[in-house]
């Protein structure tokens, strides 16, 4: 691990030059990273063994942001950078909206708690976790026929100052394994898939729950469902899909940069009711989860916030220019996959808040499909038709499992689907996963409880 | 320093880091990098932000018995990353399948992928270039919200092994993209394209009038009504749904992963698709002369005909089956380690001026977010941005319409493809039409 602490001069000096150079507000991130990523295919083995040192400057001018970032990090690589980042602004200013920031300023110093740090563990005992997960997986039946497991940790340090006096020094720690299971009978291939990640160390491995054995189970169980049926029913959604609803579908909404650019659904309804009362959505980056971050990518003091509350629109994700522009101030949303990418507004830990339901009660009389487990989804933006796959499904008729299904799709309007959820479980659960924007991957947590919907769109095939 | 001296020195180095690696024991690839990039974004047709961009690093791939490490690191710690990889190929199993990191070789000569002008571009010039585009989008007064990206870069890499690979490469690239809603009262739409190119060479106004007309066409979304019907495929489509399906890595072959293992030689589409995967086209994306491993680039049918002819080989999954690496190993940057992807994608162009004007009742798929399911070759997608045909007509774009088929029937469902063809990214692709889809649609 390289020793940043000690770099607070330059740091300090690198923010004076852009000041200097004319910017009227300039921030830093410094990081340091010491990774590994293991992977197990069918027994063979990869291991990556990642070291990252680099830091990333803005520059702010009357509306513009230039950017720069370095691998350099001694004084003159800084210093260096920051002009760069001075330059660029100055080049397009002329031509951007104006507007000014309001930055409020933090000095702390966090760390993740963890038991046992990824770093003083040896590699052998993480890849005899990985090969463990495999063995399980295979043991789960004749028919699995390949296997995937991966593993990846990070220590990952930063310093994040600004030119208003913020000095923030955060290590962030997380964990997370994936196993992903094939299985063939005669024609018919199925896969499976779970994952388990958090902001923890190699405790997090410890518990003696298992990844693999659960994809291979899903695996299996897959190969004699059927496709899917098309046409419109009502639905339940088990946490990873509420979860994934939550992110995809109204969470992405919520981002002000979103807001600004006109191109999201939820411009201008602040205050305005757009879901049922059993609606509540919480964006909370200070949940140990693997979303985790005690401050922001702008040095911004992380909270939790409660984006939507039985069914009213109450704030947007911000960072310092949206939430400047917008007249909310920042709420901590900024975010940035590495030191060589800029901070955007992003979702951290994003659930539904859980309601008074049991499972058995959400069924009760329930016919239509009951959605298990995600593959993947997206949305469009500017109208809210997003869809989402499910890894697998059930048709419900008065509240008794029929048919297993397999690559069930769901389909709905983020702002009509809102109104249509009238049931959620006590239980709430939460996924790791990673969220792509603007070419930046972060890692996120989603979660929920079940969920009951009426009136949605399911294609199979 | 000119490219040809960054490469040089890049070369230098990776043959540095293999000096530090006892070749009794191991098997050792250093690969390289320098770039350099600048981009401008635009928000409602004003600037937002500028960027610019110096990265280099080297990623040593080290194999003991088969077991592969891998670490990278800047180009000032080459030492520490060659230990570390050595480390961690220590702890991992051995492998009996692995033979060798490939051999030396020729390298074929490449054209149209490096470009003077975007080597000496700066921010201003790019941030006029996303300014360009966004006006040229205004076609039409209900053009309300603009914005739009541009970037340009050039990298110099290098590559070397234990064996004595040796090569280097360098290229420039451009990319343009502009999204664009049209508003009329409560009526929106959205439209999208973009451009990405070796060479500095766009049509700023084609680029900016099709995201235009695309967000005017998509006003006022209606529902089809459901059942059986003719698809015609946009190229953005094709790639999703057609060209992901057919690029089949051998890795996925090998474990049995893929719904077309071991259909290799079967007439699995109509005679008039061909696709073919070529690392050596002039001024393609993806064109150079060697891969991430240092196999040279090469021109390789995947489908020919509608016969199934190839998998996507890197020298791993070659060595394996004893047949020869397609030259598809590829690393999205330093900080991986290669893995197989197609380079450039060319599906074979029809006969038909116009696919859509025998359609009496179907639908034209402009996108889709979904892919096919790579181990059952099921597709089930939304239509993300499509219109509904009528008479040989395109009409109103289509609300909350799911479509459902497996690709093999797809394929065999082809029946007309245009003479016209168009590059997106990396594939090059004619307009497809399907003969007979279910489209489920409603709202």
């Amino acid at each position: 691990m390289q020793e940043l602490s000690e770099k607070r001069d330059d740091v300090e000096e690198a923010l004076s030059a852009a000041r200097e150079r004319g910017a009227q507000f300039a921030d830093i991130r410094l990081e340091s990273s010491d990774g590994t990523s293991i992977s197990a295919k069918d027994g063979i083995t990869k291991i990556n063994s990642s070291n990252e040192l680099g830091a990333g400057i803005r520059a702010f001018l009357e509306g513009a942001w230039g950017f720069a970032y370095t691998t350099e990090v001694d004084h003159r690589g800084l210093t260096d950078c920051a002009e760069r980042a001075v330059s660029l602004a100055k080049a397009v200013y002329e031509r951007a909206e104006k507007f000014s920031i309001e930055v409020p300023a933090f000095e702390d110093t966090v760390k993740t708690a963890v038991q046992r740090l990824p770093t003083q563990v040896s590699i052998a005992d993480k890849l005899g976790y990985v090969l463990r997960q495999e063995r399980e997986a295979k043991e789960a039946d004749k028919r699995v026929s390949s296997t995937e497991i991966g593993y990846t940790d990070i220590v990952l340090h930063k310093i994040i100052a600004n030119s208003e006096g913020t000095y923030v020094d955060e290590t962030v720690v997380r964990s997370i394994a994936r196993a992903m299971v094939f299985a063939k009978e005669g024609a018919l291939r199925q896969s499976g898939y779970k994952a388990k990640g958090d902001s923890k160390g190699f405790e997090l491995f410890l518990d003696g729950a298992d990844i693999g054995r659960t994809a291979g189970t899903q695996a299996i169980s897959l190969l004699d469902a059927k496709p899917a049926p098309s046409g419109q029913f009502d639905a339940v959604l088990d946490p990873s899909l509420s979860g994934v609803f939550a992110h995809e579908a109204f969470g992405h909404a919520s981002e002000a940069d979103a807001i600004i650019s006109g191109t999201s659904i939820l411009a201008g309804k602040l205050t305005q009711k757009i879901g049922s009362e059993a609606v509540t959505i919480v964006d909370d980056p200070t949940l140990p989860s693997y979303g985790y971050m005690g401050y922001d990518d702008e040095g911004i003091q992380t909270r939790r916030k409660v984006l939507l509350e039985r069914g009213i629109l109450q704030t947007y994700l911000t960072d310092i220019e949206t939430g400047s522009r917008l007249g909310l101030g920042t709420n901590g949303s900024a975010r940035a996959q590495r030191y060589d990418a800029p901070p955007i507004v992003r979702m951290s830990n994003t659930f539904f808040e859980p309601g008074d339901y049991a499972f058995d009660e959400l069924l009760e009389g329930f016919s239509g499909i009951y959605f298990i487990g995600w593959q993947y989804g997206y949305t469009t933006p500017t109208t809210g038709m997003f869809t989402f796959k499910s890894r697998e499904a059930y048709a419900v008729e008065h509240g008794e499992l029929r048919d297993h299904l397999r690559d069930a799709a769901l389909s709905a309007m983020t702002l009509e689907i809102l109104h249509k959820i009238n049931a959620i479980t006590r239980t709430l659960s939460f996924d790791p996963g990673t969220c792509g924007k603007g070419g930046q991957m972060t890692p996120n947590t989603t979660g929920g409880a079940y969920m009951r919907v009426s009136d949605v769109v399911v294609g199979g095939i | 320093m000119t490219h040809t001296e960054r490469e040089a020195t890049l070369l230098e180095i990776c043959t540095r880091a293999l000096a530090l690696v006892d070749t009794s024991i191991y098997q050792g690839e250093a690969f390289a990098t320098h770039s350099n990039s600048v981009s401008a974004e635009l928000e409602k047709g004003k600037i937002k932000s500028s960027q610019s961009g110096f990265e280099s690093g080297i990623g040593i791939r080290i194999f003991k018995d088969g077991s592969m490490g891998y670490a990278h690191a800047s180009l000032e710690r080459v030492e520490f990353a060659v230990k570390q990889a050595i480390s961690a190929s220590r702890a991992g199993r051995p492998d009996k399948d692995f033979k060798s990191l490939p051999p030396a070789e020729r390298y074929p000569i490449v054209s149209g992928t490096w470009d003077n002008t975007i080597a000496s571009l700066d921010v201003s010039t790019v941030a006029q270039l996303a300014i360009d585009v966004a006006e040229a989008s205004r076609i039409d007064k209900r053009i309300d919200i603009v914005n739009s990206g541009a970037s340009v870069g050039q990298w110099s890499d290098a590559i070397a092994n234990t064996f004595g690979v040796s090569g280097t490469d360098s290229g420039t690239q451009a990319a343009l993209d502009v999204d664009v809603i049209a508003h009329k009262g409560e009526n929106s739409g959205n439209g999208f394209e973009y451009a990405a190119s070796r060479r500095f060479d766009f049509d700023v106004d084609s680029v900016g009038s099709a995201a235009g007309e695309m967000a005017l066409r998509s006003m006022n979304p209606q529902p089809v009504q459901s059942g059986k019907m003719p698809v015609v495929l946009d190229p953005l489509a094709v790639g999703s749904i057609i060209a992901a399906a057919v690029t089949v890595s051998a890795e996925d072959a090998q474990r049995d992963r893929s719904f077309l293992t071991g259909k290799i030689g079967e007439h699995i589409a109509v005679s008039e698709f061909t696709i073919v995967d070529d690392g050596l086209l002039s001024g393609g994306l993806e064109t150079s002369p060697f891969d991430a491993e240092g196999v040279p680039s090469q021109r390789t049918p995947l489908v020919e005909r509608g016969v199934l002819r190839s998998y996507l080989y890197d020298s791993y999954t070659a060595n394996k089956e004893g047949t020869l690496s397609t030259g598809n190993a590829s690393r999205g940057d330093f900080r991986q380690p290669p893995s197989i992807s197609p380079t450039n994608l060319v599906i074979a162009s029809g006969a038909e001026a116009n696919v859509i004007e025998d359609v009496g009742h179907g639908i034209y798929i402009r996108a889709t977010g979904d892919r096919p399911n790579p181990s059952t070759g099921e597709f089930s997608g939304m239509v993300y941005a499509g219109y509904a045909i009528e008479d040989g007509e395109l009409e109103h774009a289509l609300k909350q319409t799911n479509i459902g088929i497996d690709v093999l029937d797809l394929l065999q469902q082809i029946e007309g493809i245009s003479r016209e063809v168009k590059t997106y990214f990396s594939l090059t692709t004619p307009t497809v039409r399907i003969r007979d889809v279910s489209v489920a649609s409603s709202g």
